[in-house]
């Protein structure tokens, strides 16, 4: 791939490959991973948000990163073990902050405010990923995109696409849906 | 006028440009493209290439006439279905016209090219009709005996605003 800018600006992303597409996420949102052998089941006011899990002590939403894209983009995946990466709430912007702490008094039970966790299927990367190569989306598509969470794109040399996603701005959509 | 007279007419005339019988009327160029069994009219100044057999990329969160992405030199390129967007049917073809937009970068599904046309300013039909659908036409042009809609691209794309 051509590059116009100076390829020194890498950053580092983790890719989940799925069939048809895969997705990149910040590398920075997230600062560990777990596997997600033993989570529970709860129902919960916000949609994706299904199951719980344990870190450190502590109890965590799960988010079901996967069932997401899957709906969204009707990719799958050839792998059924899943992990869950563990995202720190204070990432997230004050106003998502506030957002998730009136989530999780509206669920009623004890989970933790600092911490949740987005599963993920276990067929994923992390690579390092010079931002020349990362394409924003067309004009006429980026705002309503970057509103989903779709903040741009990547064709890699297997001609594929892969989708640069936001998962504050995911997770948070589903909240406020149901908030 | 003998030869003299005609050399003589030659030299006089020889760095005056040539005035044709159609001259005094401008002349515009169009692209016409078959989508299904119907004709369209783009000006050609609007489409800078034609790719063929390259992948369509599935979008989510767009109108069924948004057809996904396609990668030309590296760039998405936002693909509509102009078939899906007139006739509420999908097109299958692999046969893309990239525009020549400025500030976006759009392309759009035909099934095929089938010729370029040059016609008088004075043939072109403008359309002056309030119909949702005729907005996305700026007039139409003639072409044995077809009546062939030219596709009004701004307007094409304040539909796209508007349905997001």
């Amino acid at each position: 791939m051509t590059s116009e800018y100076n390829d020194k600006y890498l950053h580092e992303f983790l890719i989940l490959k799925w069939i048809e597409m895969d997705f990149i996420i910040n590398r920075n949102q997230f600062f560990d991973s777990i596997f997600l052998e033993e989570d529970l089941e709860y129902k919960s006011h916000a949609r994706y948000f299904n199951s719980l899990t344990k870190y450190n002590g502590l109890i965590l939403p799960v988010f079901d990163f996967n069932t997401f894209l899957k709906d969204t983009f009707g990719s799958g995946v050839n792998n059924t073990f899943n992990i869950g990466l563990i995202c720190s709430i204070s990432l997230f912007s004050k106003i998502n902050q506030s957002l998730y702490r009136n989530y999780i008094l509206k669920e009623k039970i004890d989970i933790t405010q600092k911490y949740l966790a987005l599963k993920i299927n276990v067929k994923a990367g992390i690579k390092r990923i010079p931002l020349s190569e990362i394409r924003l989306i067309p004009t006429g598509l980026r705002e309503k995109m970057n509103q989903e969470g779709v903040l741009g794109c990547r064709f890699t040399i297997k001609k594929n696409i892969q989708y640069f996603v936001d998962i504050e701005t995911i997770i948070c959509k589903f909240l406020r849906e149901k908030g | 006028m003998d030869n003299n007279e005609i050399l003589k007419h030659i030299e006089t005339n020889k760095n005056k440009p040539v005035k044709k019988s159609s001259e005094s009327e401008k002349l515009l160029k169009f692209m016409i493209v078959q989508v299904n069994n119907k004709k369209y009219a783009f000006f050609a100044h609007q489409i800078k290439e034609i790719v063929t057999n390259v992948s369509l990329y599935f979008v989510p969160f767009v109108p069924p006439y948004i057809r996904g992405f396609i990668n030309r030199h590296g760039e998405p390129h936002t693909v509509f279905d102009l078939n899906a967007l007139f006739e509420k049917e999908t097109l299958e073809s692999s046969t893309f016209l990239i525009s020549n937009f400025e500030n976006d970068q759009i392309a759009f599904l035909v099934s095929a090219v089938t010729e370029i046309l040059k016609i008088p300013e004075s043939k072109i039909h403008m359309i002056k009709s309030s119909n949702e659908n005729d907005e996305l036409f700026i007039g139409s042009v003639t072409s044995d005996d077809d009546e062939i809609f030219i596709i009004n691209l701004p307007n094409i794309k304040v539909r796209l605003e508007n349905d997001l």
